[in-house]
């Protein structure tokens, strides 16, 4: 966490304090972003940053209200990227062998670094408004209200998705658990 | 105000606490595995639009201009073409000796009117005693009979000759008259230029160059305010011209010889 003096700084135009906020932010953003599937996430890392320099003018509440502005416009990119390929299906079937690219995807790489826990595939058990509730408050470390900002909802509601969520992850854990 | 950090653990744990969620060893591995991907993931490296913002730009080098005499040399071609331009005209005008004289006579004129020194005094005196004043060239003097005149047929068919030589303000001008003799009416106020002829009265004072022969022609009252004398006989009024028949209808002369004749037009040949 950084002080509101790099804030400060950085709205009054000091190069160094861009710098550090970079640091100290892009990680959680980039990890949210890779989580949450986005193809392009080191990209969309850029245009999150791009968007939250360009408005630093505006924020109020030091590091904390621009960490929540931060992964604002995060969630916004991503809401962006789910739509983008609702309207862009795939319409040729998909073929492994002629399927050439050498990179794994986004989901992929992160269920590689999640490793032996399987989180990944745990997360996928889980409702979609569950998910962004837990990452927002795992990996983004995000309070319950700013999560409610982010997400649009209600305070209760988020603390009641967030109930559930955690009820469902335990039970999916303990039964995969079991079954090994 | 720095924040103070807080553990993995701590973090997970107060979650779960917060949903009222009873805690278990998998879901806490699972949630701090979670956590731990968040952060393990490293920053991507800036894009250059994003170094504009992370790097001190120095100062920008002051700006010269690179055609700075554009100004100077503008002013200079301006001023060139403007001497040429005077430079022929004068060239022009000074081959001209009309107009030396007349550029000549109104430098006198306006060196005159402005600072009259003595011989400028002397040459308007001159003038007013001519009865021309001062600023106005001399009338030529149109006294010597003009030969193509021809016989004086009073009728007025030439404008700019009087009818009567006595009017004829070319003698007039050439024979002022006397100081103290005013003028009579009928004369003409005109010169033979077309100037208009402003003279002095006895006193030394001009007279009013607008109407200078109000109160001097029949008919017009004076500036004063005066109404003429209804007890003192009217003015003489114009002599008729020669040749033409008098008041009462006679012909001036009994003799019909003297009487002249009218030209006959050539009857059109067909």
């Amino acid at each position: 966490m950084l002080s509101d003096d790099v804030v400060s700084a950085a709205q009054s135009g000091k190069a160094e304090a861009f710098s550090e906020i970079y640091a100290a932010l892009a990680p959680g953003i980039n990890g949210y972003l890779k989580v949450r599937g986005l193809e392009d996430h080191e990209g969309a890392v850029q245009e999150v940053f791009l968007a939250l320099f360009s408005r630093i003018g505006s924020v109020r509440g030091g590091f904390t209200g621009l960490r929540t502005l931060a992964f604002s416009i995060a969630h916004a990119r991503y809401v962006d990227d789910v739509r983008r390929r609702a309207r862009q299906p795939q319409l040729s079937p998909y073929d492994p062998d002629a399927d050439r690219r050498a990179v794994a995807s986004a989901e992929t790489a992160l269920l590689e670094t999640l490793g032996e826990s399987d989180i990944g595939r745990h997360l996928k058990e889980l409702k979609p408004d569950q998910q962004e509730v837990l990452l927002l408050r795992v990996v983004a470390d995000l309070t319950l209200e700013q999560v409610a900002e982010i997400m649009g909802r209600s305070t209760g509601s988020i603390k009641q998705l967030q109930r559930r969520a955690l009820l469902k992850l335990k039970s999916v854990v303990e039964r995969k658990e079991a079954l090994l | 105000m720095k924040h103070l950090e807080i553990s993995d653990d701590d973090a997970v744990r107060l979650l779960l606490d917060e949903a009222e969620v009873a805690p278990s060893e998998q879901l806490e591995s699972s949630l701090l595995a979670l956590r731990s991907a968040g952060k393990a993931s490293s920053a991507p490296e800036p894009s250059g639009e994003l170094m504009v913002f992370m790097t001190t730009t120095p100062a920008p080098a002051p700006v010269v201009p690179l055609r700075r005499h554009r100004n100077v040399r503008g002013a200079l071609m301006v001023a060139a073409a403007l001497a040429g331009t005077g430079l022929g005209v004068s060239g022009v005008a000074a081959a001209n000796p009309d107009f030396r004289t007349a550029a000549d006579q109104a430098v006198h004129n306006v060196v005159g009117f402005f600072a009259p020194s003595a011989a400028g005094k002397a040459e308007r005196a001159d003038h007013a005693e001519h009865g021309v004043p001062a600023g106005i060239p001399a009338a030529p003097d149109r006294t010597q009979p003009n030969d193509d005149s021809g016989p004086e047929t009073g009728t007025g068919s030439d404008s700019n000759r009087p009818a009567d030589p006595a009017a004829d303000p070319a003698t007039d001008a050439a024979h002022p008259a006397p100081p103290g003799h005013s003028l009579t009416p009928g004369q003409s106020p005109e010169t033979p230029g077309g100037n208009r002829s402003v003279k002095s009265d006895p006193n030394g004072a001009e007279r009013d160059p607008v109407t200078p022969f109000r109160g001097l022609l029949p008919g017009t009252p004076p500036l004063d305010g005066t109404l003429p004398d209804p007890t003192k006989p009217d003015p003489p009024k114009d002599k008729p011209g020669k040749g033409l028949p008098l008041e009462d209808g006679s012909l001036p002369s009994p003799d019909p010889g003297r009487i002249p004749e009218l030209p006959v037009a050539p009857e059109p040949q067909r």
